[in-house]
């Protein structure tokens, strides 16, 4: 599976520097292969019979911490936005 | 915000879809999902391929950015240890192995059930499937609170792999090496800190 992601992305690396002075781009398929998997994602949710039964018990505080470990994350990230010295929002790198 | 809402519905047509067991048996056995992530995969390295020089440019520009795992595990716990504070039932150490999945919802599940059991395990599950679907749905809401590296410190583990087209949308393009740096350190760390935690 590693070796499959990682074979994906030198190939698409290599194409992508060899093909640089051309205008062809494939930024407009990554919506849609996220949206796929994001399909698949749930399909696998859903047949899971297990998951679906402990949903009531479980899926409030699985919630939960899903939204307070993520904001932790993004409060943390936001500090080292400043102390790295970027401005927040704006600031592309040089 | 359309983005969004196509990404949701997506995924709740995949529930429906997995209850009413309508699904080819190939596409439900993960090959098409491999594959995908696969095509993903390369579009977004062709994309950083096409300008080489934006590997290094973020790193460069900030070096103190390369800590970004780092703020990550560390918002991470707080969190986890804020629910610790509301449901004293599960003890700090197990809601931060819950928590210290990062999004890494296959690993960090098949380890907690062999150190605390179903219940817990599927706890774990749930939870960094939520986070990982914090990271791919609500994007934009990340990046115009919390700025441009929110995204990826959100995404935690999957910043290098289903998250990071989401990540260099809203980071940009020069931040797409930091996402998948910042993925492969806290994919490595799950391990660890779930076993520190209940191990």
């Amino acid at each position: 599976m590693w070796m499959l992601i990682l074979t994906s992305m030198a190939l698409g690396f290599g194409l992508g520097w060899t093909l640089r002075r051309h205008r062809l781009s494939l930024d407009g398929l990554t919506g849609p292969l996220v949206w796929l998997l994001l399909f698949l994602l749930g399909a696998e949710v859903g047949a899971n019979d297990d998951l679906v039964a402990a949903l009531p018990r479980l899926g409030g505080w699985a919630a939960l911490l899903a939204l307070a470990t993520a904001t932790g994350s993004a409060v943390m990230a936001w500090w080292l936005t400043r102390w790295a010295g970027m401005r927040k929002g704006g600031d592309h790198a040089r | 915000m359309r983005g969004s809402l196509i990404a949701v519905a997506f995924f709740a047509v995949g529930v429906v879809c997995g209850r009413l067991d309508v699904l080819p048996g190939a596409i439900a056995a993960g090959g098409v999902s491999t594959a995908a992530l696969c095509a993903l995969m390369f579009a977004v390295a062709f994309g950083v391929g096409r300008e080489p020089t934006s590997l290094v440019r973020a790193v460069q520009a900030h070096p103190r950015l390369a800590l970004l795992p780092v703020a990550t595990i560390v918002g991470t716990l707080a969190g986890s240890l804020l629910l610790a504070l509301a449901d004293p039932t599960q003890t700090a150490g197990e809601w931060c192995a819950v928590g210290a999945g990062m999004g890494y919802y296959s690993l960090s599940s098949v380890l907690i059930s062999e150190y605390r059991g179903p219940e817990l395990g599927t706890l774990a599950l749930l939870a960094n499937i939520a986070r990982e679907l914090l990271a791919l749905l609500v994007a934009p809401l990340w990046y115009r609170l919390f700025g441009r590296l929110a995204p990826i410190a959100v995404a935690g583990a999957t910043s290098m792999d289903t998250a990071l087209p989401v990540c260099v949308r809203y980071a940009g393009r020069d931040y797409a090496s930091l996402a998948i740096y910042h993925g492969f350190v806290t994919d490595a760390s799950v391990f660890f800190l779930v076993t520190l935690f209940v191990g």
